[in-house]
C-alpha cells in the first residue's frame, strides 16, 4: 500500500481522489532549506528528504512525499510565525502574482526515487486590510505556506486568477503525478483491485512486482518474459498491457507491440489513448503513413470528444508532427466554434513550424480578446528571451494596433504589450512615441506616457523622460500636471548629477538644467496652490536654491517658508518648514537658531530619509559653528545608518573632524579655518571660501589635501586653469597623502588628458579609480 | 607569477598578444609560480600597466643569468620559448543558452581573440583554419544536456532541440545524435592531425561517450523519439575514447548525468570550504607539457561543480596523465593526453569561481577574480600550444 509522507489533511483528501489506497505516515525529515537552490529545487529536495526518511521506516512500501512553497519574486513565504506575520504575508500577496511550487517525490520498494515539481501562478486581487485581518482571525492561514488556502472560502475570494494546476496550489499536482507516474500508481491500483482489474493479479503477485522492479532498473529484456505471461493471464488489464507495450518498445520490438495494440483496438474503436499509442509506435517504427492513418481514424471514431483532440494533438507534437497537430487544433476550433481553443498549443506549434509571426499573432489576439490575460501572455513571451522574436512581436503589435486604434480594451492591451517589448529591446525613442500616441486612448486613471517617463528616467534616458513629463505639464488643465512638474524637475536634477559624475557636463549645461528644474517648480508654486504635493515642491525648490545656486538662495527660501506657513499645519508641513528655517539660519550663520530648528524637526518626525538629512545638517551646523565635539556626537547616530543617502557626507565630515582635532594643534585652528571655508562655500561665496582654503593649502596642515580638493571642486567649472595651477603647485608636497589618488583623479578630469589618466594608473595601479580608467582606456 | 602578481589572467592575454604580434617570449616554468620573460619595450610595459599586470624590469645580464640558472639540471625549472600564438576556436552555438562558458569568459577577460564555431562549420571543415579548440557545456550524445526532466517546457530548451533537429536535417543526418557523432569524429581527426583540444564540464565525458558509441543508439525515447539500442552498453567501443573506459551508461532519461564517469557527491557531503583539488608537480625539463598545464601560484585549487564535476579514477585510461585530483577521494579533476599528433585536456566542473553554477545564474565577473588559480589553468591551456614543441618523455 502507498504511504503518504505528509500530515496535511488537504493532501490526504487529494490523494483520495486518485483512488489509490494509502496510509498516512508523516515524515520527520530535517526541513532546513538550502538557500542556494532555486525554490523549485528546494521543494524537490525537501520532498526527496521527506520520502527517504519514511522509506527507512517502510522499506517495502511505495512512498509519496510533497512540499509546497509560495514564492513572491525572490522571496519564499513559509508558514506564518504568528497572526501579524500572516497579515504581513497577505499584504505582500495583495494585488500581486506569485508562484506556488510543489515538489513531489515517489520512492519505490525497488529503490527507485522519482521527483518532479509543478508550478502554478496565482494572482491576488488587491485586498483591504480589514479583509486580511478578518481572514487571519479565522485561524485558517496559520498552517499554510503563504498564509492562505486556495480551498478556503475567503482564500478563494482573494484570488483573481490562477495559471496552471489548481490542485498544485492545494498541495498535490494530481494531473502531473498521474501523467508522470501513472504506471507506478496503476500498479498499486491493480494490486488492490480498485480498477476492477480481472482476477488474478493481487498484492501478492510477486511476478508483476518483479517485472516492475526490473523495468525501473531499465532491464527490459528480463522483464519482458514475465509480462508476456501476465498479459496472457490478464488480457483485459490495462496496467499490465501498458507495461508490456513499454517493454516491447524499449526493446525496439515494434511489430509485436503494434500487433498487440491492433488486437486491442479491434475490441474498442473508440479507445483514443490506445489509438494514440498505436500511432506513436507505428511512427517510431518508421511507418509514418500508418501512424497518421491510425490517428485520423481515432479522431473520426471519437466524434465530438474534445479530449480526443487534446490526446491526439499531444501525441503528434511528441512525434514532431507539428503541422498535423496544428491542423488538428484548428479543426477543433472549427468543430467547436471556439476561436480561442488550444491557444497556447497553436501558438507554440506555429513557432516551432517556423511561423513565429503567426504564433505571436495567436498570443496577441488572445490577449487582446482577454485583457485580463495580458500579463500572462507577456510573461510567456518574455520567457523566450529572444531578441528576434521580440522584434517580430513589435512589428506584429504595431500592425495590429493600426487596425484597432481606439479607446477599447483590445487596443490598450496591444499598446501595453508593445511598450513592454520596446522597453525590453531598449527602443526608448519608439517607446516614448508609442506611449505618447497611446495616451489619448488610455483608460481613465491610466497615464501610459507618465509611466513610460518614469521607466525612461530609471534607464538614464533623461531627455526622453523630460519630454514625457512635458506632455503633461504643457497642458494647463491636465490632472497630472502638478506631478509632472515635480517629476520633470527631479529628472533634470538627476540628469545634471549624472552628467557631472560622468565628466560630460559643461557649466552651461549644468546651469541651464538646474535653472529649468527650478522653473518647473516655480510654475508649480504659481499654478497649483493647495495641491497635495505643494509642500514637497516647495521643499524641493528651496533645496535647489540652497544646494546649487546658494548665492541667490535667501529670498526663495524665505518665500518657501512663508508659503509653508500658510498651508494646513500637519506634522509633515511643520517639519518641512522647520527644516527650511534651519537651513536658512545655517546659510545666514545663525548657528544656534539653525540647531533649534533642526532639533524641532527631529521631534516632529522620527524616521525616514528626510530625518537622515536633518541629522546630517545638525552635525553640519555644529561643525560650521566650531562646536566640534557636538558635531562628532551628532554624526555618530548618522554613521550607524551606513547605507543611508547621507552616509558618505557624514563620513567625510567625520574625517575632517578627526583630522582637525587629532593633530598637534590643540586649538584646532586649522579646522576652524576649514569649517569657515566650507561655510562660505555652502553660501556660494566662492571668493571667501577660496581665501580660507588657500590659508590651509599654503601652510602645512592636516587638512591641506582636503582644502586643495575643495578648492579644485569650486573652480572646476568657473576657472579650470586656476584649478589646474593650484594642483600643480600644491600636489608635489602631497604625493604620499591618502588623498593623492583622488587629487590626481580630479586633475585628470580637469585636463581630460589620456596621459594624466595613464599616470594615475602608473602611480595607483590598484587604486579606487584604476578599474574605471582601464575600462575606458583598454575597454575591459 | 607568484602571489606578487597583481593580475595573473590578464598577464596571459598580454603574453599571448605579444607573441601573436611576432615577438618571442619565454615561459619560465616553475619560476615563481610560472613567469614570462620578454625583451623590454616601452609599449609592452605600458600595456601591462594599463591592465594592472605587474612586470619587473631586469637587466640583460640578469635575465641571461636567470635563464642559465633555470636551465641548470639541479632545479625543477625550465625555459620554454613561446613563438607562435595558436588560432583559437570555441565550439558554441550562436543562440543564447541560460549558462555561460568559463573559457570564453577567460579569453574575453584576457583579451585573447577567438572565433566561434558550431556544428555546421565543424562539419564543413572549418577546423582546418585553427590550432586550438575549446568546448564546454556540450552534450555530444544528443541528449541535450539531459535537461529534459527539469527544463523540457522552457523555451530555450525547446528552441535548442528544434534548432539542432533542423540542423541535422540540413546536414543529412536522421538524428541529432548521429550529427553530433559526426562532429566528434571530425574533432578526433583534427586532434589526430596535430590539433589541441581543451574541454570542460560535460564537453569532456559526453565527447568520449559519443566516441565510444559510433553506430550505437544510446539516446532514450525523450531525446530522439525512439528507444536506445537494448544492447547499447555491450556495444560501446572504449578503444575509441580519449580518456575514459569501462564506464556504464546512465539510461534513465530523467537522471542528470550521462554515465558513471562523473563523480556523485553532494554539497552536504563535501562542503565548499573542504572542496579543493591539488595539482601534480611534473619534471619541468622532461615533462614540459604537463608542467605548462599546471603552472600556478598555488598547489591546491578550490573545487567547483559542473554538470560533469570530476572523474572517477577507475574510469580513466592508464594512458591519460592526471594533472590534478581531489586528495583522499576517488576524483580526478584535470587530465591530459595525446592522440595522434595532437593533445587533449579535460577539466571537470563549470566555473572555477562559482562553486555551484546553475542554469540561469549570471556570468562570473572576472574583474573580481584577477588572480583566480582555477581560471589560470584554463589560460595555461591557451598558451601552451604557442610553446616550441619538444620531444616528450611521457
Amino acid at each position: 500500500m502507498l504511504v503518504l509522507a505528509s500530515a496535511s489533511p488537504r493532501r490526504r483528501q487529494l490523494l483520495g481522489l486518485l483512488g489509490v489506497p494509502f496510509e498516512v505516515h508523516p515524515s520527520h525529515a530535517d526541513e532546513t532549506l538550502d538557500p542556494a537552490l532555486a525554490p523549485a529545487f528546494q521543494a524537490e529536495d525537501l520532498s526527496r528528504r521527506k520520502a527517504l526518511e519514511v522509506v527507512r521506516r517502510f522499506p517495502d512500501r511505495t512512498i509519496l512525499a510533497a512540499d509546497t512553497m509560495v514564492v513572491l519574486g525572490e522571496q519564499v513565504l513559509n508558514k506564518p510565525a504568528d497572526p501579524e506575520d500572516a497579515v504581513r504575508m497577505l499584504g505582500l500577496l495583495s494585488g500581486n502574482t506569485h508562484t506556488v511550487v510543489t515538489g513531489v517525490s515517489l520512492a519505490t520498494p525497488a529503490g527507485g526515487l522519482h521527483t518532479l515539481h509543478e508550478t502554478t501562478r496565482v494572482t491576488f486581487a488587491p485586498l483591504a486590510e480589514a479583509d486580511i485581518r478578518a481572514y487571519v482571525a479565522t485561524g485558517s492561514p496559520m498552517d499554510k505556506a503563504g498564509s492562505y488556502g486556495i480551498q478556503d472560502d475567503r482564500g478563494a475570494l482573494f484570488i483573481s486568477r490562477i495559471d496552471g494546476c489548481y490542485y498544485n496550489v492545494v498541495g498535490l499536482p494530481l494531473h502531473r503525478i498521474w501523467r508522470e507516474w501513472r504506471g507506478l500508481l496503476a500498479l498499486l491500483l491493480v494490486l488492490f483491485g480498485l480498477m476492477g482489474a480481472p482476477a488474478g493479479i493481487r498484492a501478492q503477485d510477486a511476478e508483476f512486482q518483479r517485472a516492475n522492479g526490473l523495468m525501473e532498473q531499465r532491464d527490459f529484456a528480463a522483464a519482458l518474459p514475465i509480462l508476456e505471461r501476465l498479459v496472457q493471464r490478464h488480457p483485459g488489464s490495462e496496467p499490465v498491457r501498458e507495461r508490456y507495450i513499454q517493454c516491447l518498445v524499449e526493446l525496439k520490438r515494434y511489430p509485436e507491440a503494434i500487433r498487440h495494440l491492433e488486437g486491442v483496438m479491434g475490441r474498442s474503436r473508440r479507445d483514443t489513448p490506445t489509438a494514440a499509442r498505436l500511432g506513436e509506435i507505428q511512427h517510431m517504427a518508421g511507418d509514418t503513413a500508418s501512424a497518421r492513418r491510425t490517428w485520423d481514424r481515432a479522431l473520426e471514431a471519437a466524434g465530438g470528444d474534445l479530449s480526443a483532440y487534446r490526446i491526439l494533438g499531444e501525441t503528434q507534437v511528441g512525434r514532431n508532427e507539428h503541422r498535423r497537430a496544428l491542423e488538428l487544433y484548428l479543426a477543433a476550433r472549427r468543430r467547436f466554434g471556439a476561436a480561442d481553443l488550444f491557444v497556447m498549443e497553436v501558438a507554440e506549434a506555429r513557432i516551432r513550424l517556423g511561423q513565429p509571426a503567426e504564433g505571436l499573432r495567436e498570443f496577441i489576439a488572445y490577449a487582446e480578446a482577454h485583457p485580463a490575460s495580458a500579463n500572462t501572455v507577456l510573461r510567456l513571451l518574455l520567457r523566450y528571451d529572444d531578441g528576434d522574436l521580440f522584434d517580430l512581436a513589435i512589428v506584429e503589435l504595431e500592425d495590429r494596433g493600426e487596425g484597432i486604434r481606439g479607446a477599447v480594451p483590445a487596443y490598450r492591451v496591444n499598446r501595453d504589450l508593445l511598450l513592454a517589448f520596446l522597453m525590453e529591446q531598449r527602443y526608448f525613442r519608439r517607446a516614448y512615441q508609442t506611449a505618447r500616441g497611446y495616451e489619448a486612448y488610455a483608460a481613465d486613471g491610466q497615464h501610459p506616457l507618465y509611466t513610460t517617463g518614469l521607466r525612461l528616467r530609471s534607464q538614464g534616458e533623461y531627455a526622453l523622460a523630460r519630454d514625457a513629463f512635458a506632455w503633461y505639464h504643457d497642458q494647463p488643465r491636465h490632472l497630472r500636471r502638478p506631478d509632472a512638474l515635480i517629476d520633470a524637475s527631479r529628472t533634470l536634477l538627476q540628469w545634471a548629477d549624472d552628467a557631472e559624475e560622468a565628466n560630460t557636463a559643461t557649466l552651461d549645461f549644468l546651469a541651464a538644467t538646474v535653472a529649468q528644474a527650478d522653473t518647473f517648480l516655480a510654475v508649480f508654486e504659481r499654478d497649483h496652490t493647495g495641491h497635495t504635493r505643494e509642500a514637497e515642491a516647495l521643499l524641493l525648490r528651496a533645496g535647489i536654491r540652497l544646494d546649487r545656486m546658494p548665492a541667490w538662495a535667501e529670498p526663495a527660501v524665505r518665500a518657501a517658508i512663508d508659503r509653508l506657513g500658510a498651508l494646513p499645519q500637519t506634522d509633515g508641513v511643520q517639519a518641512y518648514k522647520a527644516f527650511l528655517e534651519g537651513r536658512l539660519a545655517l546659510w545666514q550663520g545663525d548657528f544656534p537658531q539653525a540647531r533649534i530648528a533642526f532639533t524641532r524637526v527631529t521631534r516632529l518626525q522620527r524616521t525616514g530619509d528626510f530625518i537622515e538629512q536633518v541629522r546630517y545638517f545638525l552635525g553640519l551646523t555644529d561643525f560650521h559653528a566650531g562646536d566640534f565635539e557636538f558635531a562628532t556626537v551628532q554624526l555618530r547616530a548618522l554613521e550607524r545608518l551606513n547605507t543611508g543617502f547621507y552616509a558618505n557626507d557624514a563620513v567625510r565630515l567625520r574625517r575632517w573632524l578627526t583630522l582637525g582635532t587629532t593633530g598637534g594643534d590643540s586649538t584646532a585652528a586649522g579646522l576652524r579655518t576649514f569649517a569657515t571655508a566650507t561655510w562660505h562655500a555652502s553660501r556660494g561665496d566662492t571668493a571667501a571660501a577660496l581665501l580660507a582654503y588657500g590659508r590651509i593649502i599654503s601652510a602645512p596642515d592636516a587638512l591641506q589635501a582636503d582644502a586643495l580638493l575643495a578648492s579644485m571642486a569650486l573652480l572646476r567649472h568657473s576657472d579650470p586653469p586656476r584649478a589646474r595651477a593650484l594642483y600643480e603647485s600644491a600636489a608635489p608636497a602631497l604625493a604620499s597623502h591618502p588623498l593623492a589618488e583622488r587629487l590626481l583623479w580630479e586633475y585628470a578630469r580637469l585636463t581630460n588628458d589620456r596621459l594624466i589618466y595613464e599616470r594615475l594608473l602608473e602611480q595607483f595601479p590598484h587604486g579606487f579609480y584604476s578599474q574605471r580608467i582601464r575600462e575606458s582606456l583598454v575597454g575591459s | 607569477m607568484d602571489d606578487g602578481q597583481t593580475n595573473h589572467l590578464k598577464a596571459y592575454g598580454l603574453v599571448f598578444n605579444h607573441v601573436k604580434a611576432g615577438n618571442t617570449t619565454q615561459w619560465l616554468l616553475n619560476h615563481r609560480g610560472g613567469s614570462f620573460l620578454a625583451p623590454h619595450t616601452a609599449e609592452l610595459e605600458r600595456a601591462a600597466r594599463l591592465r594592472g599586470v605587474r612586470v619587473e624590469a631586469v637587466s640583460g645580464a640578469d635575465a641571461a643569468a636567470l635563464v642559465a640558472r633555470l636551465e641548470a639540471q639541479d632545479l625543477n625549472t625550465a625555459v620554454v620559448p613561446l613563438e607562435k600564438a595558436p588560432r583559437i576556436a570555441v565550439f558554441t552555438p550562436d543562440h543564447a543558452l541560460p549558462w555561460d562558458d568559463a573559457v570564453t569568459l577567460a579569453l574575453t577577460y584576457a583579451e585573447v581573440e577567438y572565433d566561434k564555431l558550431y556544428i555546421e562549420q565543424i562539419l564543413d571543415g572549418a577546423l582546418a583554419d585553427y590550432d586550438w579548440l575549446h568546448m564546454h557545456h556540450e552534450d555530444f550524445t544528443g541528449q541535450y544536456g539531459k535537461f529534459w526532466a527539469s527544463y523540457r517546457n522552457e523555451p530555450w530548451y525547446r528552441r535548442q532541440v528544434s534548432d539542432l533537429e533542423a540542423m541535422a536535417g540540413r546536414a543529412g543526418y536522421a538524428k541529432v545524435s548521429d550529427m553530433l557523432k559526426g562532429v566528434v569524429a571530425t574533432i578526433r581527426q583534427f586532434i589526430g592531425e596535430g590539433g589541441y583540444l581543451f574541454a570542460m564540464c560535460s564537453g569532456t565525458d559526453t565527447f568520449d561517450i559519443a566516441a565510444a558509441a559510433f553506430g550505437v543508439d544510446i539516446a532514450p525515447i525523450p531525446f530522439d523519439g525512439d528507444p536506445m539500442d537494448p544492447d547499447a552498453q555491450d556495444r560501446l567501443d572504449y578503444e575509441a575514447t580519449f580518456a575514459f573506459t569501462d564506464f556504464r551508461l546512465t539510461t534513465d532519461p530523467a537522471e542528470y548525468r550521462h554515465a558513471d564517469i562523473d563523480v556523485t557527491r553532494t554539497p552536504a557531503e563535501l562542503p565548499q570550504e573542504l572542496d579543493y583539488f591539488t595539482l601534480f608537480e611534473f619534471s619541468a625539463k622532461w615533462d614540459p607539457v604537463p608542467t605548462m598545464l599546471t603552472q600556478n601560484h598555488v598547489s591546491s585549487v578550490r573545487g567547483f561543480y559542473g554538470q560533469t564535476t570530476a572523474y572517477r579514477k577507475d574510469r580513466i585510461k592508464s594512458t591519460a596523465v592526471v594533472l590534478g585530483e581531489t586528495p583522499g577521494r576517488n576524483e580526478v579533476k584535470y587530465l591530459h593526453g595525446t592522440y595522434g599528433r595532437g593533445t587533449w585536456t579535460f577539466y571537470g566542473g563549470h566555473d572555477p569561481e562559482d562553486w555551484t553554477h546553475r542554469v540561469g545564474d549570471p556570468p562570473t565577473d572576472l574583474n573580481l577574480h584577477p588572480n583566480s588559480p582555477g581560471y589560470r589553468l584554463i589560460l595555461n591551456n591557451v598558451l601552451f600550444p604557442a610553446a616550441q614543441r619538444k620531444k616528450q618523455k611521457t
